[in-house]
């Protein structure tokens, strides 16, 4: 009992002497244990200690042949660490193996089973030598079983020392073995030829992939592959042609080949620290190129590290952005130059980042700026016109909107600027910021009042034509009427009533003459200096219908003029009068030759505002001319007729006093509205 | 005394009174007087009536006096007009004797001159202009020798209109209503003399583009043979300008 099982026990060894052999073959195969020649060694001893045990049971050439073919299977595999395995080496140990099985036979061994052990138990290396891991598991499944038969079922190891009593049974067993064995091992043979074709075909096809993405990047970018002293070793065509160096020349040349000196050493000494420490670097950077243009790059360098974790390459994949960086210096350079101040604006009107020339405007440097409310900086009387810009634009009114307005400087100083405001959405479309370019006006603006003074004095000189015109035909109605009473007078030859209804005539006439000089009082003085003075509406239009109503009369235009409120308005008397004459004399002029003639002034009280309106017997005014109207310069009088300031003068008087002034256009009739408050409740400054 | 034999004159002024008062004046004329609001009335007038002459304020509403200036002077040159000025700068004198007006007052104006024009203006030709004169002392003298007349309209030495000529000269200009003598000498064939008196009507003291220095006279008395040489002149060129402003375009 002893004896056998001694022999159980060596046969087991054996068997995990195979198993050793087997887990090695597996575990290095996942690469999990780096010392797996050391491993397979150990299992290749005990393989040959565990047949030396069993050669002392006896059978010695058996056990000499168990010896030769189970351990030249592990030698085999031990050799094959070095070089990977393949199917030609599988099909020599197969051999090697059916060899031995032969000399099993010659030798007159009475029983086949020790060696089919070993054949079966080698069927898992060739299944872990291609590392699927089901198969793992399968072959530990097998070689269980195997060592299992070995114990309780196995009846050929004591064979040799039983006779051959069940010698029949025992060869009927080898015999379905090697049946079940040979089959297995053809199948996964096949599979395994199957498999090699299929890795063939599929390393084919990624290396085409491989080639096919490689070109399309090699096309795309600037590629460059470098050792990790930055010695290159290939460049792609893009390469060479932004730098004009050709591939000769760039292949084994320091990368600093295309320095061009425009980064600081810290630059460089970021970005070496960065990719030597295994990590990705990407930047923009300033290259020169071999006819010493600087061009600038978007670079990724990227380190492959090698097997051992080292750096072995630094790989470079660059994108030329020259004409982005040009453009964006020319941004800088428009952002920071002389003539125009630029600033940057958030939804809150904060300063988020201004020029230098926009702090100069304000009188502050441009860092002080930043963080600033845009209005504390306005004008006080420009600061319902700008916010009321402002929030149009927020709402998305419209794009942007130019106006002009003053800035209030710390020294107190007034400078006046053409303002474009435009909004900036961001990627979604909603308003992210406002930009708002500046250009100082001051001067043109002084020449502006200058020249709008001037064209009051040409206006005031076609004025004066047309008083003459007023004046001389009276003028011409007495002196004619005179000297021919004069004349019946001197003949002797007249009747007394004739003389009488000349003379009447001329009374009425002078009358007419003495009205128009009463209102030419109104335009005797410029008005603007005129302090703001109660005046009622009733003398206001008084003074107006006394120049102008002869006139209408005259021109048989029909001047309407609808109840005058009881109320006394706090303005600059002369100032507006002459801003509703200015209006009747232009409605005068439009309804001149239409066949129907007719103006009409109207005067409401709405809670503390004062409503003028001029409504004439014309119907409205086209859409083009309607928007220029108030411009200055702008007229539709024949040359030499009229300067074009009325409307705009007017309007700055009306707006002076904190009025609007507007052309109402849902009227069917041409109508201008004045809508002055009656009470002035801001403090005017004399303006110098 | 001035008698107009019941002559048809147009008075154009859309201020009544006035109206009335030219009215009245030429009636005591001896004129039968036809009055027009503005100027297309005025004109709806000339198309059915034979108007011996026009008076026309310049500032009417609904077709100026200029607009009826040009559209009389374009049909027929030979209907006298006479612009009344009411404003400055309504009409400058040269523009208006230029564009074919035979006489312009300003308002007010002396009517029995007003009435004297138009009687001059409607007057042929001959009997205006030749009248027996003596040159006076104190009369601006103009004294011109040229090549032949028409030569010296081409050299642009003086321009002639119906009423008038325009004389480029320079240096001291003679005030506006100054009494002008001139003698033009022409020497080609025979010896050719164009004579007479006229009135200084404008003068322009700087030059314009196109226009020189230089006054528009109004002929009042020329000498018979003077006429002659004035007809033969006109008869080729049939300027539309009473005085022109300028010098004619050959």
């Amino acid at each position: 009992m002893r004896n056998q099982f001694k022999i159980k026990l060596s046969r087991m060894i054996g068997s995990f002497a195979e198993l050793g052999v087997l887990s090695d073959l597996a575990t290095s195969h996942a690469k999990k244990i780096t010392n797996a020649n050391i491993l397979s060694l150990i299992f290749f001893v005990v393989g040959c200690v565990y047949s030396v045990i069993y050669a002392f049971q006896h059978i010695v050439v058996i056990s000499l042949i168990s010896l030769v073919s189970g351990s030249s299977f592990s030698l085999v595999l031990l050799l094959n660490k070095i070089k990977k395995y393949n199917i030609s080496r599988l099909f020599l140990v197969f051999s090697l193996n059916i060899i031995v099985f032969v000399f099993y036979k010659l030798l007159g061994a009475s029983s086949g089973f020790h060696y089919w052990f070993f054949l079966s138990a080698q069927i898992p290396f060739i299944i872990f030598e291609f590392g699927e891991l089901r198969l793992v598991v399968f072959s530990l499944v097998w070689t269980g079983l195997l060592i299992g038969l070995a114990w309780f079922g196995d009846f050929s190891f004591i064979l040799p020392l039983m006779d051959s009593v069940t010698e029949n049974y025992a060869k009927t067993f080898s015999l379905l073995n090697f049946l079940v064995v040979f089959a297995i091992l053809s199948l996964f043979t096949y599979y395994m030829i199957l498999d090699e074709k299929n890795l063939t075909v599929h390393t084919q096809e990624l290396q085409t992939k491989f080639k096919k993405q490689m070109a399309a990047l090699e096309a795309s970018a600037i590629i460059v592959f470098t050792d990790p002293a930055g010695k290159i070793l290939h460049v792609n065509d893009e390469f060479c042609k932004v730098s004009g160096y050709t591939k000769e020349e760039l292949i084994g040349s320091p990368h600093s080949i295309v320095n061009s000196g425009y980064h600081s050493k810290e630059f460089f000494e970021d970005l070496w620290s960065t990719i030597s420490s295994k990590k990705i670097w990407r930047g923009e950077i300033c290259n020169r190129s071999k006819d010493g243009r600087n061009y600038w790059v978007y670079t990724t360098i990227v380190p492959m590290l090698g097997e051992n974790g080292q750096i072995e390459q630094y790989a470079a994949i660059r994108h030329e952005i020259t004409e982005k960086k040009m453009k964006e210096g020319k941004f800088y350079s428009l952002f920071h130059q002389e003539g125009v101040a630029i600033c940057f604006i958030n939804l809150k009107g904060e300063i988020i980042e201004a020029n230098k020339k926009y702090g100069d405007l304000y009188g502050y440097s441009a860092k002080d700026l930043s963080g600033k409310k845009i209005f504390d900086l306005t004008h006080p009387d420009d600061l319902v016109k700008s916010s009321e810009f402002v929030n149009k634009i927020k709402l998305g009114q419209a794009g942007f909107f130019v106006f002009e307005r003053r800035i209030l400087k710390p020294d107190g100083s007034i400078v006046w600027n053409l303002v474009n405001l435009a909004l900036i959405r961001d990627a979604s479309g909603k308003p992210d910021y406002l930009t708002a370019v500046l250009q100082d006006i001051t001067q043109s603006k002084e020449l502006q009042q200058k020249l709008i003074q001037s064209a009051k004095m040409s206006s005031l000189g076609e004025m004066a034509g047309g008083i003459a015109h007023e004046i001389n035909n009276p003028l011409g109605i007495i002196h004619g009427k005179a000297s021919q009473i004069l004349k019946m007078v001197k003949s002797g030859v007249f009747s007394h009533d004739a003389i009488v209804e000349q003379l009447g005539k001329i009374v009425s006439t002078s009358d007419r003459i003495a009205k128009i000089i009463r209102g030419l009082k109104s335009f005797s003085r410029n008005g603007e200096q005129d302090p703001f003075e109660l005046e009622s509406v009733e003398s206001l239009m008084g003074s107006v219908l006394d120049l102008c109503s002869e006139r209408f009369k005259n021109k048989s235009v029909d001047l309407q003029i609808g109840s005058l409120p009881k109320i006394g308005i706090e303005c600059r008397g002369v100032q507006l009068s002459q801003v509703i004459l200015n209006l009747l004399n232009n409605a005068h002029d439009a309804v001149m030759l239409l066949p129907e003639k007719w103006v009409r002034v109207d005067i409401k009280v709405l809670e503390s505002q004062v409503q003028f309106s001029v409504t004439d017997s014309g119907h409205g005014i086209p859409d083009a001319i309607a928007e220029k109207l108030m411009q200055p310069f702008f007229t539709t009088k024949e040359v030499g007729k009229g300067t074009g300031l009325g409307l705009s003068i007017s309007k700055g008087i009306v707006e002076d006093h904190g009025g609007k002034f507007w052309l109402d256009r849902t009227s069917v009739h041409t109508k201008f509205i004045i809508e002055l408050p009656i009470r002035q409740n801001k403090v005017f400054k004399k303006t110098a | 005394m001035i008698s107009f034999k019941k002559k048809k004159i147009l008075v154009t002024d859309d201020e009544p009174g006035y109206q009335e008062v030219l009215r009245d004046e030429f009636r005591m004329a001896d004129a039968t007087v036809l009055t027009a609001g503005n100027g297309s009335q005025a004109l709806d007038i000339l198309k059915n009536e034979d108007i011996c002459a026009i008076i026309s304020d310049v500032r009417m509403p609904g077709g100026n006096g200029i607009e009826l200036l040009d559209r009389v002077k374009t049909k027929n040159e030979k209907t006298p007009i006479v612009m009344l000025i009411t404003g400055f700068a309504d009409l400058e004198p040269e523009d208006g004797y230029d564009k074919g007006a035979e006489a312009i007052f300003s308002k007010p104006c002396n009517l029995d001159q007003l009435v004297e024009a138009i009687y001059r203006a409607s007057l042929p030709e001959k009997e205006r202009f030749v009248q027996k004169y003596e040159v006076a002392s104190n009369d601006f003298q103009i004294k011109l020798r040229v090549k032949s007349f028409d030569d010296a309209i081409q050299k642009k030495l003086f321009s002639m209109g119906r009423g008038g000529m325009f004389l480029p000269i320079t240096g001291k200009l003679p005030c506006v209503g100054m009494r002008v003598s001139f003698l033009m000498t022409s020497n080609l064939i025979s010896k050719t003399i164009f004579e007479g008196i006229g009135i200084c009507r404008w003068s322009r003291a700087v030059a314009e583009p196109n226009l020189p220095t230089g006054i528009g006279i109004e002929f009042t008395h020329l000498t018979e043979k003077s006429y002659h040489v004035y007809s033969k002149l006109m008869s080729k060129g049939k300027p539309r300008a009473f005085i022109p402003k300028g010098i004619q375009k050959s």
